[in-house]
């Protein structure tokens, strides 16, 4: 027994040595980011908000996943242990916090203050403010385009000016399907709110009324599951279009030549995730639809894109507000986001510099210099609390369904309209 | 069964103390507290949900009136239950069957098979999840060109079909327990008196008449364990299907298992839902059921057991 | 004897099937992205193991410390477990007290009350008690082992009661008959250390809700090496499979023998 009691000791020991709680000293302020990309950027951030402002703050930057930081959020609201004070949080997951009381801080006196409300894009500040109050600062325009391969649009003949709605989309489509059997374009569930908007119509609206325009949200479903069922857009074959085997399958095998993605898109995921594939690539505003006097609808529409919030329970509220004023405002803070592939800023006076502006050697084309073309053509989001999971049943559940064929676009719609009822904010409403 | 041991005489009270209060202490703490908690806390609305904040007028079990009424729920259960008695038949069987092919092969070659079969067990729920989709998945998956196109199936992709789904969950489920339910079952029928076999031989039984009467019933209690023990993990099951659907049902949500679902309605980043209350309601009610078939189960056995004894 | 050579081949597939995959990701964890997204090629260009170095080189993970908390959180809680249910199981085994089947009710609801549907509530309730950010927790979270007691329940029961006389005419205590027989259940002991060291090395649910960010387990790091938001290389989330496979491999390749003595003399009660 004694002999056990040896052996085991120093294993105790190590156990109690290792697993002692090592508490952290010395940090000031605590941001919870969502993606390893930006983990760089914000520690850098820190130390360029020290040399230009002379003041001593320290941040320490935590990185999780996408999905995982706001189930973290949520652990630490129930049990107030270990909160940030700062969070970037993605704007599909922002309405999750909107049941309740707000564990964000209401920074619309601060924006108007700063006059950040005039100088942030204005779609994009609403896609963090509900009944009138603003509880993020957008970090990124996160206006979709549609990616193209240059090179293959030329060697099959396709002009780029010949598609302008998606009516063209389907007929150049339809040609390359039957002559070359080639496909067009990748899909993703993702799309859906982003084709709605550019409709017309949004997810909710004002009143909180779920698919306010059902006829157009099936007629969209149709139109793509059409497409879908002709092969001229496909789901990817693994994965989705943000993983990084549709980039070294699907595209690098030549799969499809056109992706619909936001400004991070391109930046960084096209980058990091087919770096040979430099130079091939080109970029185009999104096909639309036709309004009815005849103009053209939006050819841009936005997609996610993270935001900076404030918690409520922060006890260092004004250093944290300090430090998203400069992240926002300061123009080596916004080029470098832009430079480094995060995103393109919100923040409309950066918009001038031209290291945005610049060609962008992976595209060969300037990225800047359209998405302010697009940017006053955006159409705005209607927040809601049912948004995030509106989001998710369509990309996980009802978008393939649909696109596969095994529910009608007719019973998607109303399947989903029995999802949302039964699935949020408690009993069903009669 | 258990009382009958007990003499007249008793223990020292100290030793009694220090042989039951290290497990009494760590269980009341890890488990019949938080048990207790969740009960309380699925009887209670879920704080985040503003609608109910000034009407506390809501009724005690209003989670678990949701929960009934909630079709996503009942699919779960359904997905979870066929889950389930698949993955515990096929792993059984296949235990069984390895196991028995195992004693026609010499002693080392047996150690040998028996780790192989071993490996998928050691390897993390995360990796056998992750092997899954970039080795047997997609057109160029193993399981496409060695076994759908070579038998002149069009490819099929497995994730995306809702009728592949569920049969993808219980291949790896059954992949992972296989060799730890075939090395008891082995284990098993090693401890099987030898004299057994040798009576059979001089009555010249068939090699199946001698697993039906000597094999069988020398395990069948390993069975049954082996069986409670595939059951409970089954309705557990989390990281497999959360690691292969990305945390969601997949398509039709063929594919969504009890566990995903309650986190997927406890946790914002699951499907954009925050409300642990129902949830907690949820595991509840379907723990309880567990808990209630299992009783049942070992009550039956135990009974029939007795009686053939 | 077509019989035999059905079940042979029927052996044969399923050893395949066993093994091949975690051979291709072993050859797997040199290959670019491209390369593992064919799988139905097997052998890497080169065997150039870049996957290892950025694994250790501390830029996604750090995976040493991973690997060490994993270790002593799954063996730490896989002794203590162990100690303390073979006491329970010896106790209900030889014990002469009221209430057994109490007590081994109460580890019968451990093992058929699905862990994971109380993940939630335990995850409050440690944290209520400052206990969520601190691996100890978590250590001592599942060290009241249900499985445990009935394993050790069925051993000590096998111990005849003519030692346990004798031990008791000796003047021993229950207590001190307990340290007395321990040496003698050391195949059993070791085995269901190394089970429920097995078991704790793979949960997920539990480490996710408790561990905090800077604190990773194998299986949060896996997922996380493998969450596409990170950019890492496939191959670095199969060098870290590979890794955390070979402890347990070692374990249980080294315990193969007195595992399946223990089992075997086990399973007759």
């Amino acid at each position: 027994m004694i002999g056990m009691i040896r052996f085991f000791l120093p294993f105790f020991l190590a156990v109690l040595l290792l697993l002692n709680p090592l508490t952290k000293v010395g940090a000031e302020l605590k941001l919870w980011i969502s993606s390893f990309q930006d983990q760089s950027y914000y520690e850098q951030m820190g130390e360029l908000y020290r040399k230009k402002t002379g003041k001593e703050l320290e941040i320490q930057v935590e990185a999780y996943g996408f999905r995982e930081m706001p189930d973290k959020l949520g652990a630490v609201m129930r049990t107030g242990e270990g909160a940030p004070d700062l969070v970037q949080l993605d704007e599909t997951f922002f309405g999750v916090f909107l049941n309740g009381p707000s564990p964000f801080l209401d920074l619309t006196n601060k924006l108007r203050k700063s006059k950040l409300n005039k100088a942030l894009h204005p779609r994009r500040l609403e896609v963090f403010t509900f009944n009138g109050k603003t509880y993020g600062v957008p970090q990124s325009l996160s206006a979709l385009v549609l990616y193209y391969r240059k090179d293959m649009f030329e060697q099959f003949d396709i002009k780029p000016e010949d598609i302008t709605t998606w009516e063209d989309f389907a007929r150049v489509g339809q040609g390359l399907m039957d002559n070359q059997g080639q496909r067009f374009l990748a899909l993703d569930g993702t799309l859906f709110d982003s084709l709605l908007r550019q409709k017309g119509t949004d997810l909710f609206d004002q009143n909180g009324t779920f698919l306010p325009d059902e006829n157009t949200a099936i007629s969209i479903l149709a139109e793509f599951a059409d497409m879908a069922q002709k092969q001229i857009a496909v789901m990817p074959d693994r994965g989705s279009i943000f993983d990084p085997v549709f980039f070294s399958g699907d595209l690098e095998m030549g799969e499809v030549l056109c992706v619909i993605g936001a400004d991070w898109y391109g930046l960084d995921l096209f980058q990091q995730f087919a770096p040979g594939m430099e130079g091939m690539w080109g970029m185009l505003p999104l096909p639309t639809w036709k309004k009815a006097d005849g103009s053209l609808g939006p050819r841009t529409a936005t997609f996610a894109g993270q935001g900076l919030m404030i918690m409520n329970s922060s006890e260092k509220q004004e250093e944290a507000w300090d430090f998203i004023e400069f992240v926002m405002t300061d123009p080596d803070a916004n080029a470098e986001r832009f430079l480094q592939g995060n995103s393109f800023p919100a923040y409309l006076p950066a918009w001038k510099d031209p290291r945005l502006l610049g060609i962008q050697p992976y595209f060969q084309e300037s990225m800047g210099k359209l998405l302010i073309e697009l940017a006053e053509e955006i159409p705005p989001v209607v927040v809601n609390p049912g948004r995030p999971q509106a989001i998710f049943l369509m990309k996980e559940n009802f978008f393939s369904s649909a696109m596969y064929g095994s529910l009608s676009p007719e019973d998607t719609v109303k399947q989903m309209r029995e999802a949302m009822k039964a699935g949020f904010g408690g009993p069903p409403k009669e | 069964m258990l009382e009958n041991q007990a003499g007249t005489s008793r223990e020292k009270p100290l030793s009694l103390v220090l042989l039951l209060c290290p497990f009494l202490i760590f269980w009341a703490f890890f488990w019949f507290i938080p048990l207790t908690g969740s009960l309380v806390q699925s009887l209670e609305r879920s704080p985040q949900l503003s609608e109910d904040l000034d009407s506390s007028k809501a009724s005690k079990s209003v989670n678990y009136e949701i929960a009934i009424g909630d079709s996503k729920f009942i699919k779960s259960i359904e997905n979870t239950s066929l889950f389930v008695g698949f993955t515990v038949v096929i792993s059984l069987f296949l235990g069984f069957f390895l196991a028995s092919v195992l004693f026609t092969f010499s002693k080392i070659l047996r150690g040998v098979f028996l780790f192989i079969l071993l490996i998928p067990s050691l390897a993390l729920p995360g990796t056998l999840a992750t092997l899954f989709y970039l080795f047997f998945h997609g057109k160029s998956g193993v399981l496409n060109q060695f076994l759908m196109v070579p038998l002149g199936f069009e490819p099929v992709n497995w994730m995306m079909d809702p009728t592949w789904i569920l049969p993808c969950l219980i291949f790896q489920a059954v992949w992972r327990w296989t060799g730890l339910v075939t090395l008891l079952l082995y284990c098993g029928m090693r401890a099987i008196p030898s004299w057994q076999f040798e009576v059979a031989l001089i009555e010249g039984a068939s090699s199946w008449s001698k697993i039906r009467t000597i094999v069988y019933p020398g395990v069948k209690h390993l069975l049954f364990f082996a069986g409670i023990f595939l059951f409970v993990d089954g309705v557990a099951a989390f990281t497999g299907a959360y690691n292969l659907l990305g945390g969601s049902g997949g398509v039709l949500d063929a594919g969504l298992l009890f566990v995903t679902y309650a986190y997927q309605v406890a946790f914002p980043g699951g499907a954009g839902r925050y409300d642990l209350s129902l949830a907690s309601a949820m595991c509840v009610i379907v723990a309880t059921f567990t808990v209630l078939v299992c009783w049942f189960g070992i009550y039956f056995y135990k009974q029939q057991h007795s009686q053939t004894c | 004897m077509l019989r035999v050579l059905f079940s042979r081949i029927g052996l044969g597939l399923l050893l395949l099937v066993c093994a091949y995959p975690f051979l291709w990701m072993f050859l797997s964890s040199f290959k670019t992205n491209r390369e593992i997204y064919t799988p139905e090629n097997f052998l890497p260009t080169s065997f150039d193991p870049f996957a290892y170095r950025l694994l250790f080189s501390g830029d996604f993970i750090d995976f040493y410390e991973v690997l060490a908390r994993s270790i002593l959180l799954s063996g730490g809680q896989a002794i203590l477990a162990c100690l303390i249910s073979s006491a329970l199981g010896f106790a209900l085994a030889k014990g002469r007290f009221r209430g057994k089947s109490i007590l081994t009710g109460f580890a019968l609801l451990v093992i058929l009350y699905p862990k994971q549907a109380m993940s939630l509530s335990l995850f409050e309730w440690m944290a209520s008690v400052g206990m969520t950010g601190r691996s100890y927790g978590l250590l001592l979270s599942g060290v009241a082992s249900g499985l445990g007691v009935i394993f050790f329940t069925q051993v000590f029961r096998k111990i005849p009661d003519e030692l346990m006389d004798l031990s008791r005419v000796e003047g021993e205590s229950l207590f001190g008959s307990f340290l007395n027989f321990l040496p003698l259940v050391k195949p059993a002991l070791v085995t269901y250390c190394i089970l429920h060291f097995l078991l704790c090395w793979q949960d997920h649910l539990l480490p996710l809700l408790v561990l905090g960010a800077d604190q990773l387990t194998l299986p949060l790091a896996l997922a996380k090496l493998a969450d596409s938001s990170y950019r890492i290389p496939e191959a670095v989330g199969l060098a870290a499979s590979v890794l955390a496979m070979i402890p347990l491999l070692f374990l249980f390749g080294f315990f193969f023998r007195q595992i399946r003595t223990a089992l075997s003399d086990w399973v007759i009660s």
